[in-house]
């Protein structure tokens, strides 16, 4: 089963346009969302949890249309974390705890432990990095199918960063259990995503797995004749310096020897956002 | 319910704790002085015009968008929201009531209580019915400038229709107390509605 099912979702703006994307996040599965700011990551993530409504579109979770009870099986992690000011982990615990019916305390206790989240200190107290945390712990607390983050891992340093996602990759270990994550620390979704989203201006530019678009493209470093040389491979994007050029190619347009370097998605993504701006 | 109950009740008691502070000050004075007898309608009033407060904290710390996160619906963040302000106005009337009781007790007044504290729950049960709708609408800080300008528009048209004869007193306003109790039950009930309505077709961005 899809853990999300999206198609044809439309959401208009003044001078903003969420446009006809459709795709699916498969059971099992981490999808990251990439996208510049402004790109329409956060809009299609209010769009999934219904604080937005589409002009036009379809959306499953979890293979139905949401509705609140199917919210117990969603842990959700918005770009700002929504939590009460005056309330202190203990109280918030609490709060979940009556709101969820899948709410595991000692899973909570442990994370808020592990994050090193101070329980009696309000919210409004903590840190940026801390406040992401007890968000993260408060998703992963009550034995949910499906997480959905936004930005979940900006405002965290690196080390906890790597801890949260070493965390997300272990609850994906379970066959039923699935993420989408926005981001624009390409780097994370690097390591920790099965597809990539990538997202630009509102449109969904490419969804693939993430292996396959590392395949399909490579990085040509070498001088102006060298590429040349190249004939007529297809370029996604070409920097030209005193040095020489580096080029991003799709490796099955290159014929001869040529030798490419496997490309990051950090650099496929900045590649393609300079060639369609 | 339970969960937006609880949060309520943790904000106003960890935010808004200088309100139940004022109305500590205003039951002990209404019940050791004589002449202060006009302060226990604002004892049974004052909770009821945090609503609006706590509206204008859900969306200033974004609890708004993070509780339709949560399995609940949209018609329940609002239940949960009326069902609160409802036990606010009951401990407002409670304590009106209980120093009313007192006074009577100390001589300082000579009956009437329960007709007094009719009228002041029934004010205590409007204010929210007209600023909670308003405030969903339009987001708390705008509503409540609305509200100003509502009433005060409203007065206005009423003067200028009077013209030079604006004078009540020879209306005969002679209801019964409780029946302007349950005329503002009835509104509040309205607005609750109202309010579900409004924030059904909300988008919380």
């Amino acid at each position: 089963m899809n853990a999300i099912e999206i198609s044809g979702l439309t959401k208009k703006y003044p001078g903003f346009t969420l446009d006809n994307i459709s795709f699916t996040v498969p059971g099992g599965c981490i999808v990251g969302l990439i996208g510049e700011n402004g790109a329409g990551k956060s809009t299609t993530i209010r769009l999934l949890m219904d604080l937005i409504r589409p002009d036009s579109g379809q959306i499953r979770l979890l293979g139905r249309t949401a509705d609140a009870a199917l919210k117990n099986d969603i842990g959700v992690v918005l770009d700002e974390p929504g939590l009460p000011a005056y309330l202190n982990a203990k109280q918030i615990g609490r709060v979940l705890a009556d709101a969820y019916t899948g709410w595991d305390r000692s899973a909570w206790e442990d994370l808020l432990r592990r994050f090193a989240v101070p329980a009696d200190k309000k919210f409004s107290e903590l840190s940026n990095g801390t406040k992401m945390k007890l968000s993260l712990a408060a998703a992963l607390s009550h034995n949910a199918k499906l997480l959905i983050l936004d930005e979940a891992t900006n405002g965290l340093d690196p080390v906890v960063r790597d801890e949260v996602v070493d965390i997300l990759m272990e609850f994906t270990r379970d066959e039923e259990h699935s993420i989408l994550i926005s981001s624009h620390i390409v780097s994370d979704l690097e390591r920790l995503c099965d597809y990539i989203a990538f997202l630009h201006k509102g449109k969904l530019i490419v969804f693939e797995e993430k292996d396959a678009l590392a395949a399909e493209y490579g990085v040509f470093r070498g001088t102006e004749e060298e590429f040349a040389a190249l004939g007529g491979a297809e370029v996604l994007h070409k920097t030209q310096t005193p040095y020489g050029v580096t080029a991003v190619v799709r490796r099955e347009s290159v014929s001869g020897g040529a030798e490419l370097s496997p490309v990051g998605i950090e650099e496929l993504f900045v590649m393609m956002v300079k060639e369609m701006d | 319910m339970k969960a937006l109950l609880r949060k309520d009740l943790y904000t106003t008691v960890g935010s808004l704790r200088m309100i139940f502070l004022i109305m500590a000050i205003f039951a002990v004075v209404t019940v050791f002085a004589e002449n202060t007898g006009f302060y226990v309608p604002y004892l049974v009033v004052l909770p009821s015009t945090l609503g609006s407060t706590l509206i204008n904290l859900d969306t200033r710390e974004k609890w708004d968008r993070f509780a339709l996160t949560l399995p609940v619906s949209r018609r329940t963040v609002i239940g949960a929201r009326y069902v609160f302000m409802l036990l606010l106005i009951l401990f407002g009337t409670a304590t009106g009531a209980a120093c009313f009781a007192l006074r009577t007790v100390r001589g300082f007044e000579s009956g009437g209580i329960i007709e007094a504290v009719a009228v002041c729950m029934a004010a205590a049960l409007t204010v929210p019915s007209v600023l909670l709708p308003v405030a969903y609408k339009f987001g708390a800080d705008k509503g409540r400038y609305i509200v100003i300008f509502l009433i005060m528009g409203l007065m206005i048209g009423l003067m200028s229709l009077a013209g030079e004869n604006f004078d009540l007193s020879g209306l005969p306003l002679r209801i019964p107390a409780w029946t302007l109790t349950l005329a503002a039950a009835g509104l509040f009930a309205l607005s609750w509605a109202v309010s579900v309505r409004i924030y059904e077709k909300k988008e919380i961005g």
